[in-house]
This record gives C-alpha cells, structure tokens and sequence, in this order.
C-alpha cells in the first residue's frame, strides 16, 4: 500500500483498531521512529504499517491523542497538562515506556 | 473497600503482555536469533521490526535482560568469527602476506597494489555491513539497552559489537598459526599505498578513507578511555614511515643541490601531506605530520640549503630571486620563529656587500689625482647630471667618492627593503637584522658621519635643484634612513654644522626651505636636543639678515658724504652654536691675531661695532673674515692705454689682500711674507688666497714671479693689469680646501670631538648623580651609556677616566670599594 | 570559614523526666527558667557556629560545663554521652562497641528497660507508662541480635492499647535498641508534653518509621497542679516544637520528619545526610535549621523559599563538603559590583564578586537580604530523569542521542501519565512489593511518583507546574550570611560573601533560568 516515503503510516492495535496519522507524528515515538527507519528495511519500514500487539485500540487512540498534543505543543511555553483518564494512566505509563516517548 | 479498589488498580498492567502466547525465554530467544541473522544476512524486508522488539521487550521484562544481551553477544561472535573473518582472510591473497614479511616492496608494485585494494574493498564493506546491521540490531533490542545503560556497568551492545569485530576481524591471523592479523595487513597496505602516492602515482584514496574512518571508529577497550585503534596503532606506523622517508628525501634533495629545488619539493611536500590528511588519513594526524616534515625534512637542512654554494641564498640574493627568497623564507619560518639560518645568511652578505661599498669608497679616497678617465670610471654608476656638473665645475674628488657611497648604500637598502618586503613578508624580526647589519657595516666605515654629512651638503647646494618637492622629500628621507643607523651621531652633528654653516655663510644653499625640511626630519629621527644648535645657526641668519638692514639705514641716516658707502652685509654668529673651527681664534694652542684690513673696511667695522653694542651693550664681537666675501670694483690699465672695469667677487680675505695693491705704485710688487705681515691673514688662507689669484690662469688678478705651481714664502706679487676675462662679473673662487678633511684635518676633528664628548660624558654623569645620590660603577655606567647612547658610543674607559677626573675635582666621592660605590657631592 | 572545623557540640545532658515528672514544682519553675535561657541563646552571636545551643544545661548535672569536658563519666548518675577519640572528632561511639555496652548492661538488667525502675537512672520509661507498652512486646523487641534494619511492610495492625495519647501505629518484632531508646523518649515526651524532642546521639541510621508522625499531635500538658509560683511559671501552651536528631548515622530524612508543620527548630548536625529532601519546604514553620557536619555537596531550592519567605531566620549549613564557588563550574555570574564600576572596570574579579557592596551609614536593604551570585551550566535529563552528559560520546553509538523527537517543552507521556499517576487515590498504600512488580525501568518512576505525592506534590520552579521527573537540573549560588550561623546581623560593608549551592530543578528543557532576567 505504502512505500517507505509516504507521508502517512498505520498503527494498529493488537485489537484490530487502525490509526492513519503522519509519519512525522508517528515519529515522536523512539520506537515507531526505528521502526520506521527507512535505512533498516524492516517490513514496517517498507510498509508503513506497524502492528502495536502490545497496545489495545483505546491505549493507542490515547497515544495517537498525545503524539498530536505533543506536536502542538512542541516549542510552546507553559504548556498545559493533556487530559488522562485515571484508568488509563498506569497502562499508558507502561505504553510510554514501550513506545519510548 | 475504596481504598483497597485503588490498591488494586495500582498494579503493573498486564493486559497487552498477558496476550503473549510464549513467555518463555528460549522460544522467544530462538525467533529473535535466526532474526537476527536474517539482518545480517540482509533480510530484514520479511521481519517485523514490532514482533522483534516485543520479544526483545518481554524478555527484559522476564528480568532476563542479562541473558539477552549475552545471547546476543554470543550471536554476533560466531557470525564474525565463522563468517566475517573468513570472508576477510580469504580475500587477502598470499603475495600480500608474503610482502607483510619481506620488504622488498618495489618490485611487484602493481600486483601488491591490486591485491591490496581488493583486500581493503572486501574488509570495507565487511565492516560497513556490520555498522549497519548493528544499527538494525541496536534497534531493536533498544529496550534492553535502555536497562543496560541505567545500570552503567556494561557497554551498549553496539559498543560491544564494535569490539567483537575489532577482536574476532581485524585481530584474526590472516593465515591459521601466522602471527600476522589482518589489521597488520591493513597497516601495511595502507602506508605502502601512501608510499606509492608519495613517489607520483595515483591511489584510491576514498578506499583507504573508509579503512581509516573504520580504524577511528574501533577503540582498544570498550571503557571510556579506551584510545582509538587508529591513534593507537596506525598513526605511529605512519609518523615512523613518514619520518624515514623524509629524511631519505632531505638526503636526496641535498645531494641534488639547487636551493630553489629544495624550497619547491618541501612547500609540494607539505600541500601534499595537508592533503593527503584531509582526503585519506584523518585530520588530526596533519599537525603530527607535520611535524614530522618540518623536523626531519626542514630544520635538519635548512641550514645547509641556505648555505648551497652557487644556488643558496646568497645566490638568490645576487640575482635578486624574490621567489626563491620567498620560499626559503615560509621554509624556515616553519621550523623558527627567528629564522635564524636566514637571518645569518642575509646579514653576513649585507655585511660582505657594505663592505664592498666601504672598500670602493677608500679606494676612489686614495686615488689621490686621479686621471679624468678614471674618475669616469668610477662614477660609471652616478647619475648623469651629476656628471654632467662636474664637467663644468670638477667636484673634489673625495666628495665625490662620499656621496658614491652614499648612493652605494642606498641602492643597497632598497634591493634589500624590496626582498625583506616581497620575499620576507615584512618579517619584522629579519627587518631589524637587517637594519642591525646596515648599521654594522656603515660603522665600520670610520668617515661614514663625514660622508653621510657630504651626501646632504651636496644635495642641499645644488642636488635638489630641478627636483620635485616628493623627490627631495626622498632624497632626505634616504639619508635620514642612513642617519639612523650611524652610531655616532655626535660626530655627525658636528660635520653637518661645518657644512651647514658653509652653506649658510657662502649661500650656497639652494633651498631654505629644503633645508628647514631636512632639519625637522633630523628633529624626528634623532631628538630635540640634537637640532637645536642647527636651528640656532638658522636663527642668527635670519637675525643677521635684520641687522643689516638696520645698519643700513642707520648708514643712510648719519651718512658720511667724504666716504665712499661701502655696503655691509654682516652675520652675526653665536659662538657656541656655530662649528668650532669658524669660530676658532686659536689654532694649536697659539692665539690668532685678528686679521688687519685695510683703513676703509677698518672704519666700516668700527662703525658696525659701535651700532650694535649701542644695541646689545655686554656683547663681544669678533671677526672671522675667514669666512666673508666680498664685491670689488678693479679698474685694470691695459699695457695699450685701455682701461677695463670689472667687477669682482672675491673672499674677504682676496678683498684685503686685493686692496693692499691700491696703495702700491703701479709695477712694484709685495712679497709674501709682507703680505702675510701687512695681513695678518692665517698662512694657509693666505696660500689659499693667493692660488686663487696668482695661480688659476681664469682669475690671475695677481702676477707672481717666479711663476710656479707653488706658493712660496719667497714669491712676489704684483697687479695683473693684463686680467682678461669675457664677463663684467667675474666671481673668485678659494681653491677650496679638501672637502673631505685630510688626515691633519681628521685628527683635529677627532680630538675636538672627543673633547666634546667628555663633556657630554661629564655632563650626563653629574646629571644621573644629582638625581641619585648614591651608585655603585656598574649601575653609572650602565645609565650613562643608555643616556649617550643617541647621541655616540661612549669608550668605556673614557667614561672611567672621566668619573676619576670628576672625583678629583670633587663632583663626586668614592663612598666604598666593595662594590665600588660613588656618591654625588652637593 | 571559622566555622569549617568541626567544633564539638557543648556539653549537652539529655533531659531524661524525672521519676514523677510533672508533679514537683520545684521543677516546673527550673523548666521555665531554662527556656528563657535557651531563647538568648539563640539569639547569641557568639554561640558555637554549627552546633545546638545547650538546651538542658545544668538542672540535674551539676558538673555539665565545659570545663569538665572530659571528665569521666560516672557510671549510674545517668546515661550520658560517651566521648571516643579526640574532642573534636566523631563523638559517636563505635556503634559495635556501643551495642555491646548495652548487651552488657542488659545482662545486668535483665534485657527490660522498665520504666518502673527508678533505681537507675538509665530508665527511659515513666512508670505509669509500662502498661502502654505491653511487656509481651518489650521483651521480644529487646533482643539483642536485632539489627538496626527495619523490616518494612510487617506493619502490624494498629495498637490499640494507647489510653490516652496516639500512639505510634509501628509495632516491629526486631526492633533495634536505638530505635527502641528512640521511642522511649518520643513517648516521654508525648506524656509530659515535652516539646523539645532530642534524639541525639542515638547512633540511628534512619529514623523509624512512625516515630515522628506522633509529635503532630503534641500538646503541652500544663504543667502544674498546684498554683504557679511566680509570674514566668506561665507559659504557652502552644508547642515550640524542637527536634534535635543530632550526632546520629542518619542518611536519609523520611517524610514523616516533614510532616511536622509546627516544627521550629531542627538540628541534624553530624549526620551522614548527603541531601536535603526538596519536601523540606513543608516545614513553613520552621525557624532554625542545623544541617552542618554531613556530607551535603548542596541543598534544595526549597530552602532557599524558606529563607526568602519563610520564617527561617537561623541556617547553620557549614561545615559541609560543598564545592568551593571558586572550583565549581560557573556559567553566568550575577553581581556587578558597585565599586568596580566606579573604577570604570569592565571585567571583574572573583574577588570582586564575592564581596559585598561598600557602603556608608545604615545597611542597605539587601544587606540582609539573599543574594544571588552565580548559576552553575544546566544538565538536562532524558525521560527518565538520568543526566545526559552532554559530554562527546566517545563511542560511535546511535542510542546514546537523546531522542530527537523529544521536544523541548512539552511533556513526555511517561511524564503526563506519572502525573496521573500522582493523583491516583491509594497511591500511598502501595507497598515497594507492589512497585517493584512493574517493569525495572517503570519502577523507579513509580517510586518518584509515590515520593511526590507524599510531598504533597513537586512544582517546578520555574514554570510552577506540578512535575514528576526533572529534566533539568543545575545549581544556584546564593549567600545566605545575614541568617547564617547564628550571624544574624547585615552584612557588614565590604564583606566577603559565602555563597551556598542550591539546587534547582526544572520540570522541561525549556524551563531553564532565565538568563538574560539577570
């Protein structure tokens, strides 16, 4: 579907869920970033699909939520907090740390 | 209950974990391996980066990360160690072994070369393989990194598997049981490239690049301070190749033997190596190369190629090579900052070239009445005008050997000022080398204030006539250049004030203006102190010029009608400030009489004295007719009954001698030695006088009987009624006493001079005294030697003989004797 | 700099309440008396720079002066301070040696510390107060082997035989002898309303939790049961709280020590405390503070707020191994000294910095005020708040690089959700078992969240967010001499400045001082 240029990569959770969002925002991620690496030739890099099987589809909608927060944000001053639900804060604490971001 | 629902909810999530259908570390470990060598074996496009890293990630979270990385580690050695390795080794070929053991490396060149590149391709692309399967790897196990780098006590597994490729790769044997690994191969193939490049062929060097890059890349340990493999082991290689085959090449450039050849190779040699460390080697080794080349190369020889007969720098001194200076230069301010070996070479050919100068100057000196051919000869170099006024005056000739040596001196200044300039790059250290051996030699010359002193009088009477203001201005600045480098500048003083006043009393001068230019460059150059009397002597012309034409009108005004008028123009000279010997009333100890002069002239100088005492009452005035002239009216009787008038100009002393004739019957004639009673005039004037009108056959007033080159004390003189002469106006010359003092003369000056400079020496003793009350000998000489240094170089026991004189004379007293200690006396 | 040889802390008896506390007025009218004492010497310029002020000087010693320093102690007129080594150095008793001592007393002694046996004065336990212990657990407690190591998360439920004050909610099975004595004189002075707790000399390495948290709630007992004597037998009922946890082992404060807001004066000279918790600002009430003698290298931005805004008036911070202001890393320097601008002189010297302004007449208002000299080069942290040495790496290392895409100023999402993580109820219960149960590196982020939220919350002081992980740290040079070591007084003209370290945190990389503001 996609080269390793294309503007646009898929995340997906291991629940099915797919996330469409620009490969630069994808990119605030450590790990997205090295998978995306169009130097190492892994498939996502190649396809620009990366399957999350560790996060589920409302784990990663937060995470899209925050990668787009972040690049809003990016060289602002006083930024303010995003909004985490408290259920969700512990799995996203282990999502952040997976996704290093 | 709410507090426990809370607790509950703080627990580590497991939900995405728990999916995992293996948790077990070898199943997880055994997709992860064969992956990994899928990378290696350039596969990556079928693995998915996610499931890679997940397994990677659970198995951390299995607190297995230990495990991990030592599997990887594992890993990554067998793959080096069976693969890579063999991959190397085969690829380098036995003649690349065997010239690793012998050294013969000229001879099968081309093969070697081939051999070597097609090793370096094959090891180049090894490790570039490796690097980016590393990359692939590190990614994903990044997260076992991450737990890695927390705890700090090992090396990221990139790092590690840098070193494994350094260990099981370049330090393999290249053959099982050789001690010689392939990093040794590496090593040698590289400087034996470099070696190829260096005797003018062509290698890839983007080739060695990588190599290089690769060598920098690898460190001997995997700690912090582990240094680079390439400043660990190639670098020296390099230095210590570089190092041989430079001193080879100053051997051969040596026996070669052409300076400029030399200068070219070395500067080609450094662009070479600066090059060479951008392009192939890297870029820290250039200041060590460098270094190298400046040492082994330049500073070892150097001296010999400045010295190279026939081609060193005298040579290109004598041909004026700029270029080849140039490049001797920038050679030697590589290896010196003083550039000393140049430096010597410059100031001895300046010295041996001044010395040249000084001798020709001697010899034109000695060459007492030379032929006009041979003066011709020698002034092959003068300007053209200038000899075109010699014809029509002749210009002693000692005069004129001064100023040829002047001019000498000058040209020789300027080639040098154009090489210290183009070839020296303004080098201020060799610039006062230079200026010190000018002054070296232009001291060794004991007459080089008289001359320099001549050079200005010449210029200032009738030089600048003709030139441009800028030209003048030149010409000065030029001889002020020479003035500063005269070491007894008190001497010149007293020279320039004998010519000057010469100028000033005669009007010979041709420009006040010039002359006023001249002495507030002098003012610039050497100090106040050393112009003032100059300007004083200015001062009493201009004063002088007032004075007559007060008198003047006073004349005018008290007019006596039984005289004739007699016009009297006067300068009136303050003693101290003119030359000693125009002031002089003494000569040798025996007190001069004033001339008498005849009855007319007798009235006019009284009548003068009184004027200006009537103003300056306290003054003395006394008169040097020596040095006056004056215009009188002769009425010659022809032997045919005509009667011819002409007026001449004479010296005043020609006037009184002349006028002694008025009173003598027509025919009768006075001996010498009456004229010299009747006169009064100084005996060698009177000669002087005498030959001017006796001798020269254009302005023979007088008749002398005998008639002879001579004069003699026995000679009669008698009135030339038969004077014949094409101008109303003729003007009589003195024979002019040598310009250029003889040896009397000479003599006469030193000891004035050293009469002078005690008292200088006196004078700046009590000085330095007065203010310090207290010194020890050492400490006032030093002072009174910096204190005369602007103006002479004392003699040390001058300055000993002249503190004991002041002790005697109890200016001072010897407060002890160790050390020895004057103290100033109040 | 007089303050950098370590003095030795003057002769201090601790207070051990007599027999009948409370009941003789004789001893009441001595209390008082000694409080007027005690708050001149506070105030005193000449007091010993980094040690407490004697607080109980001579009401049941009577040879407690300096001039008997050294004299030896004799045995059974109370437990006293046992000198080692020089006078100088360490007082602390080896702590071996120390253990043993009290086995052998124990022997003697039966392993029980009885309040009830007045015959020595050893006895730490009022009487009346055995019952409040339970002998069952004195005993078990007191067994020798115990080490000083508190087992945590054995917390037994809560006791409930307290009759009147709170009693601590710890009950340990191996509770060490110095926690016990520590206990005992926390609970004293709970009962007799003491509130001067002095827990010096203990030879603690950490305090035990739960042995604090009980003075929150202390209260003076009025102290007489008979009509006051004389007029200053009166005295406020308001606690001055005083904690002296001096000449201990201490490495770390807790929180619990910080929960104390009526706390006036803390002392935790001659410790082994390499830092000072940021959770120190919570002591708004705070007035003297005694760090000297440790191994601080520097202090918390927090402490500086409190001698700005607080009520701390009296820091003894010295001697401590803090770097030299000369040797440390400066990147901005902040003074400008008046008089080398009045010489028309561009730069200025070190020297120049470090003096104090000249002036004339009345001290001018920053005399007494704090003043900033110099900031140290900023070291930013990565996510997980680890320094990045921004030093070349050495190794060619494609990991080594801090993420490029982590912005400067927004937070990351570990960030974000730690700081939900914070307002988490329960937060607090959880057990480091629990905590370790997360992965190893989101483990330690937990623990910072648990820390903070017992802090009661970390604002960054620059931007004044809430924050978890500092991802910005660099330190500040202030001079803090007008409220130094019982200085108290302006700074004299001309004077040379003795600037602190503190150290500052900032919660993004954006927020960093403010430079050009300076």
């Amino acid at each position: 579907m996609a080269d390793s240029t294309s503007e646009y990569v898929t995340l997906v959770s291991c629940d099915g869920f797919e996330f469409i969002l620009p490969r630069s925002t994808a990119c605030i991620s450590g790990t997205i970033r090295r998978m995306l690496d169009p130097a190492s030739k892994f498939s996502e890099a190649l396809t620009g699909r990366c399957v999350l099987e560790t996060l589920t589809g409302v784990v990663l909608e937060k995470v899209c939520e925050y990668f787009f927060y972040n690049e809003k944000h990016k060289d602002q001053a006083n930024v303010p907090d995003m909004d985490i639900p408290p259920e969700l804060c512990l799995e996203l604490l282990m999502a952040a740390d997976y996704l290093d971001t | 209950m709410a507090a426990m629902r809370a607790r509950h909810k703080i627990r580590a999530p497991r939900r995405g974990l728990n999916a995992a259908k293996t948790d077990d570390f070898d199943s997880l470990w055994t997709v992860l391996s064969s992956s990994l060598t899928e990378i290696h074996t350039k596969n990556a496009s079928t693995l998915s980066f996610e499931e890679l890293y997940r397994n990677a990630y659970r198995i951390v979270l299995m607190m297995r990360g230990d495990d991990l990385y030592e599997s990887v580690k594992k890993l990554e050695k067998d793959w080096l160690r069976d693969t890579v390795q063999k991959r190397i080794t085969d690829s380098i070929s036995s003649s690349l072994v065997r010239a690793q053991e012998s050294t013969d490396i000229q001879d099968q060149s081309e093969e070697r070369r081939a051999a070597g590149e097609k090793f370096m391709g094959v090891l180049k692309e090894a490790w570039e393989d490796h690097q980016l399967c590393m990359g692939m790897i590190t990614d994903v196990l990044m997260y076992m990194d991450r737990i890695i780098s927390t705890d700090k006590s090992k090396p990221s597994i990139y790092i590690v598997s840098m070193g494994l490729f350094r260990d099981y790769v370049l330090r393999a044997p290249v053959r099982p049981d050789s001690p010689i690994t392939v990093a040794d191969v590496l090593e040698s193939t590289v400087l034996f490239m470099i070696s190829l490049e260096r005797v003018g062929h062509i290698i890839e060097r983007p080739l060695i690049r990588h190599c290089i890059s690769m060598l920098e890349g690898l460190y001997e340990s995997e700690k912090e301070e582990g240094e680079k493999l390439y400043l660990s082991t190639f670098e020296p290689a390099f230095i210590k190749t570089s190092k041989e085959f430079y001193q080879a090449e100053g051997r051969r450039l040596l026996e070669i033997g052409d300076a400029t050849t030399f200068c070219r190779i070395s500067s080609q040699r450094i662009t070479e190596e600066q090059e060479r460390c951008l392009s192939t080697l890297a870029m820290m080794t250039e200041p060590k190369v460098l270094e190298v080349l400046d040492n082994e190369l330049i500073r070892k020889n150097i001296d010999e190629v400045v010295m190279l007969e026939g081609t060193g720098v005298r040579h290109m001194l004598d041909h004026n090579l700029l270029e080849g200076l140039r490049s001797v230069y920038s050679l030697n301010a590589r290896v010196d900052p003083k550039k000393d070996s140049l430096a010597r070479v410059v100031n001895k050919r300046i010295v041996e070239l001044g010395k040249e100068i000084n001798a020709s100057s001697i010899v034109v000196a000695q060459a007492a009445q030379p032929t006009k051919d041979a003066k011709d000869a020698k002034d092959a170099g003068t300007e053209k005008k200038e000899k075109g006024k010699e014809k029509e005056k002749p210009v002693n000739q000692q005069t004129l050997s001064a100023i040829q040596w002047v001019d000498d001196i000058l040209a020789l200044k300027r080639q040098f000022d154009t090489v210290w300039e183009q070839s020296f790059l303004s080098d201020q250290g060799l610039q006062s080398s230079i200026m010190a051996s000018f002054a070296n030699f232009i001291n060794m010359n004991p007459r080089s204030s008289e001359y320099l002193s001549l050079f200005f009088d010449e210029n200032l009477k009738k030089g600048i006539k003709g030139k441009t203001e800028s030209e003048v201005d030149t010409l000065l600045d030029n001889g002020i250049t020479l003035l500063r480098y005269i070491k007894d500048k008190d001497l010149f003083e007293t020279y320039y004030k004998k010519h000057l006043s010469r100028r000033l009393l005669m009007k010979r001068s041709a420009s006040t203006d010039a002359e006023r230019q001249m002495i507030s460059k002098m003012k610039m150059e050497v100090g106040n102190q050393f112009t003032q009397r100059i300007e004083a002597m200015f001062k009493d012309m201009t004063v002088s010029e007032d004075l007559t034409a007060n008198y003047k009108s006073h004349i005018a005004r008290s007019a006596d009608p039984d005289q004739k008028p007699v016009d009297l123009e006067i300068n009136v000279l303050t003693s101290t400030m003119w030359p000693m010997e125009i002031m002089a009333n003494t000569k040798d100890g025996v007190v001069q009489l004033p001339c008498i002069f005849p009855r007319e002239i007798e009235n006019l100088k009284q009548s003068f004295e009184k004027f200006y005492l009537d103003k300056h009452s306290g003054r003395k005035l006394s008169w040097q007719a020596g040095m006056g002239t004056a215009d009188i009216r002769a009425t010659f009787k022809r032997s045919n009954g005509k009667v011819q008038k002409h007026e001449i100009n004479v010296s005043t002393y020609m006037m009184v001698i002349l006028l002694l004739f008025n009173d003598l019957p027509d025919g009768k004639s006075l001996s010498f030695e009456e004229i010299e009673e009747r006169t009064r005039i100084p005996k060698n004037d009177l000669i002087r006088n005498l030959q001017s009108l006796a001798l020269v056959a254009k302005t023979r007033i007088l008749r002398k009987s005998p008639m002879s080159r001579e004069i003699n004390p026995a000679d009669r003189f008698s009135f030339n009624h038969e004077f014949q002469s094409p101008f109303v106006k003729v003007r009589i010359g003195v024979v002019a006493g040598a310009k250029v003092e003889d040896q009397e003369q000479r003599k006469e000056t030193e000891k004035k001079m050293a009469d002078e400079r005690g008292g200088s020496i006196e004078a700046a003793i009590v000085r330095i005294m007065k203010q310090r009350k207290k010194l020890t000998h050492s400490q006032l000489m030093t002072e009174t030697l910096t204190q005369l240094s602007t103006r002479f170089v004392p003699d040390v026991s001058m300055v000993k003989k002249r503190i004991e004189s002041l002790i005697d004379r109890e200016y001072l007293e010897r407060l002890s004797e160790e050390p020895p200690t004057y103290g100033y006396v109040a | 700099m007089d303050s950098e040889v370590p003095l030795p802390p003057p002769r201090r008896i601790r207070h051990r309440s007599p027999a009948r506390a409370g009941t003789s007025p004789s001893s009441s009218i001595a209390s008082s008396f000694r409080k007027a004492r005690r708050l001149s010497r506070f105030d005193d310029r000449s007091s010993q720079p980094s040690s407490d002020p004697a607080l109980f000087s001579s009401d049941d010693i009577p040879a407690s002066g300096l001039e008997n320093y050294n004299a030896p102690v004799t045995g059974g007129a109370g437990r006293k301070r046992r000198y080692r080594g020089t006078w100088w150095g360490e007082q602390v008793i080896d702590p071996k040696r120390k253990r043993a001592d009290f086995k052998e007393k124990r022997q003697v002694d039966s392993g029980v510390w009885m309040g009830s046996d007045e015959s020595t004065a050893e006895s730490l336990l009022p009487s009346e107060d055995a019952s409040a212990w339970g002998e069952d657990l004195l005993k078990t407690v007191l067994d020798p082997k115990a080490t000083g190591k508190y087992p945590q998360g054995l917390a037994l439920p809560k006791a409930t035989a307290a009759p009147v004050l709170p009693l601590p909610i710890w009950k340990g099975l191996h509770e060490s002898e110095q926690h016990k004595f520590a206990r005992a004189v926390v609970n004293d002075c709970l009962e007799k309303g003491e509130d001067s707790i002095d827990l010096g000399n203990f030879d603690l390495r950490e305090i035990p939790p739960g042995l604090l948290q009980p003075l929150q709630h202390l209260t003076k007992l009025p102290s007489v049961k008979e009509a006051p004597l004389s007029e200053n037998a009166y005295s406020s009922l308001q606690p001055f709280l005083r904690v002296y946890l001096s000449g201990n082992s201490l490495t770390t404060l807790n929180n619990e020590l910080f929960e104390l807001g009526d706390l006036k004066v803390l002392s935790v000279r001659n410790n082994k405390l390499s830092e000072i918790p940021y959770t120190i600002q919570k002591l708004a009430a705070l007035e003297v503070l005694n760090v000297s003698v440790n191994l601080l290298t520097h202090l918390p931005w927090e402490l500086l707020r409190l001698l700005q805004h607080g009520e701390l008036k009296h820091l003894t911070a010295f001697p401590n191994p803090f770097p030299s202001i000369e040797e440390g890393e400066i990147t901005k320097w902040h003074r400008q000294p008046r008089k080398s601008q009045e010489n028309g002189k561009p730069e200025t010297s070190l020297e120049d910095q470090l003096r104090f302004d000249e002036y004339e007449g009345s001290p001018p208002k920053n005399a007494w005020a704090t003043i900033h000299v110099a900031t140290s080069p900023i070291t930013r942290r990565d996510m997980e708040g680890n320094p990045i040495d921004d030093g070349s790496a050495s190794v060619v290392t494609p990991v080594a690089l801090p993420p490029s895409s982590s912005t400067p100023s927004a937070p990351s999402l570990r960030e974000l959700a730690l700081r939900a993580v914070c307002k988490l109820p329960g937060l607090e219960q959880v057990t480091d078992d629990e905590l370790d149960d997360f992965p190893s590196l989101v483990a330690p982020l937990m623990y910072q969240a648990r820390k903070i939220r017992a802090a009661g919350g970390q604002r960054c002081s620059v931007c004044q967010h809430e924050y978890v992980v500092p991802r910005t740290s660099w330190l500040e040079w202030w001079d803090c001499t007008p409220h130094e070591s019982g200085m108290k007084r302006p700074r004299t003209s001309g004077e040379k400045l003795r600037p602190l370290p503190f150290q500052r945190h900032g919660c993004s990389w954006a927020c960093v001082p403010r430079l050009q503001n300076i």
